[in-house]
């Protein structure tokens, strides 16, 4: 082998004399020359893009703090989403603002309704005769850590069910929803028409919490007082699920990125084609929508395995509502019984499961 | 060096011998950092953009007490690692829209209009042939084409031989 590959060799020369003429234009050479210089000027790394922009003025090194501050400030405030309108990111970019929208902190009582299916190993996680599709609503109290509700509605009763998602639909539109209008909606979910499959209720404030399950077109409501709060809250446990998941998606090679209108908002939708791994969790196919605005996950739809067992799941959201805890329905984190349910009292103790309480009394 | 002008830099202006050593790099390489940019991403913008990115590495390297014994090999190297990274992450990002693209025409002819065989060739050819012929290209030697494309020094020759055989047909079907 010789030093170099400068033998004579046709089908190089012919690229090397065509490209021989191509060369960095006066403008680029330029702008490259001043940022070295200013880069050598500033005598400190300068991290960031390396994109060229026009040279900014340079009084404005000199603003000092302040101006910096102040600029940080507009940055977080409106440049964000302007970098998003006016520049590309990068599907990874999408997936880590979701991760950290589902976990930011957030004051006051949000109420998000949900579109919930399981299938395979998520199955055992449900009683028996929950599986399905669900309606979610869960009411969060985020100053109150540990206080919410989750009802769940069975899938079925579509017609009354459709109505009162078209009602929130609308509703949440029109920017409009007064305090008396979730009221009537959860007291609506709650009548005795048979919809509601399932619900948890804990309030650590009232030391009380609620278990309701439909078992055989019958509702058994439990309800424990004087209870510590659980270590690991339902809204946490979904949270962080869907936290993992969205990190495996990370993970994926290639991630196809599109923009979309979902229902008249801007979102993101990522599809990853090919297999992501971490552990015993497989993710064979994953699409997650996400919302352009805050990075909300609006819809996300997977399958895989975990530790060699299949599971899928898929979520929609269907409406989101924040409001402070200031306009707290006295009643909002508990669950009421519906006429013909069987209610069952008992004092709260950490050692007790739950749901094993539930299937002894359901056998009984 | 201390160069705030109006006037573009010249290594004649520069104060720092470290700054005069950046630009006369510059002035040397520039040119072929570019050609193997535009060979191997196929756009001008993008093209000066690596060797922006590539000449700000020399200077942070140098300004963090580095040497440069082989400085050509160095910054092919360089070149070719923030290319592959280009076109790795150009794989996850968004597709091009025209309401989005808010540049101005450039005020000057594209320096690839006359090679436009050349890159449609280029474009059949994965990106690892693309960079060993873009080295090729701009003299490189084995040493320095092995290092910059992490290839085994000792298989070099015959990796680009490939490489080629593989261009001489992408041009026999371009022309």
């Amino acid at each position: 082998m010789t030093n170099s590959p400068d033998d004579f060799d046709p089908t190089l020369d012919a690229v090397r004399n065509r490209m021989k003429t191509v060369r960095l234009s006066d403008a680029a050479r330029t702008r490259i020359a001043e940022r070295l210089a200013r880069e050598s000027a500033d005598g400190t790394r300068l991290s960031g893009s390396t994109t060229l922009r026009a040279v900014g003025s340079p009084w404005r090194r000199h603003l000092g703090w302040i101006a910096a501050a102040a600029a940080g400030a507009l940055l977080l405030a409106w440049g964000l989403r302007a970098v998003d309108r006016s520049t590309t990111v990068s599907a990874a970019e999408i997936l880590g603002r979701s991760q950290q929208a589902l976990s930011a902190a957030t004051s006051g009582i949000e109420k998000i309704t949900y579109d919930l299916t399981l299938d395979g190993v998520l199955l055992q996680l449900l009683p028996e005769g929950q599986a399905g599709r669900f309606t979610v609503e869960e009411t969060i109290d985020h100053d109150h850590p540990g206080r919410l509700r989750v009802v769940k509605l069975a899938a079925g009763e579509t017609g009354q069910h459709d109505e009162l998602v078209r009602r929130v639909a609308a509703l949440d539109v029109a920017r409009r929803i007064g305090l008396g209008v979730p009221r009537r909606l959860r007291v609506a979910k709650l009548a005795a028409d048979g919809r509601l499959a399932a619900g948890l209720a804990d309030d650590p404030l009232a030391r009380t919490r609620v278990r309701y399950v439909r078992f055989d077109s019958r509702g058994f409501l439990l309800r424990f007082t004087d209870a510590p709060a659980p270590p690991l809250s339902l809204a946490s446990a979904r949270r962080l699920a869907l936290q993992i998941l969205l990190g495996l998606m990370q993970t994926s090679a290639n991630p196809s990125l599109a923009e979309i209108d979902r229902s008249g908002e801007a979102a993101y939708e990522i599809t990853i084609p090919t297999m992501a791994m971490s552990g015993p969790i497989v993710l064979q196919r994953a699409r997650a929508i996400i919302s352009r605005e805050d990075a909300r996950l609006l819809d996300f739809d997977a399958a895989g395995s975990i530790g060699r067992q299949p599971f899928a799941v898929t979520f929609n959201m269907r409406s989101r509502e924040l409001r402070q805890t200031t306009q707290e329905d006295a009643n909002e984190f508990t669950i009421a019984p519906s006429p013909g349910d069987e209610v069952l009292e008992a004092r709260g103790s950490s050692s007790i499961p739950v749901w094993d309480v539930i299937s002894r009394c359901l056998n009984r | 060096m201390r160069l705030v002008a109006t006037a573009p830099p010249s290594i004649e202006s520069a104060d720092d011998p470290r700054d005069a050593r950046v630009l006369r790099l510059f002035a040397e390489h520039g040119d072929g950092v570019f050609r193997l940019a535009l060979l191997m991403l196929g756009r001008t913008a993008d093209a000066e953009d690596i060797v922006q990115e590539t000449f700000l590495r020399v200077l942070r390297h140098l300004a963090n007490g580095g040497s440069l014994p082989n400085a050509r090999g160095w910054i092919f190297t360089v070149a070719a690692h923030a290319c592959r990274d280009r076109q790795r992450a150009g794989r996850r990002w968004l597709p091009w829209l025209p309401e989005r693209d808010t540049r101005v025409a450039p005020d000057r002819t594209d320096a690839a209009d006359g090679t436009q065989s050349i890159m449609r060739a280029l474009r059949q050819l994965n990106p690892r042939d693309r960079l060993l012929i873009a080295l090729c290209v701009e003299g490189c030697s084995y040493q320095e084409i092995a290092a910059a494309a992490d290839v085994a020094p000792a298989s070099t020759g015959r990796i680009i031989a490939r490489a080629r055989e593989r261009l001489a047909h992408a041009l026999g079907v371009a022309r």
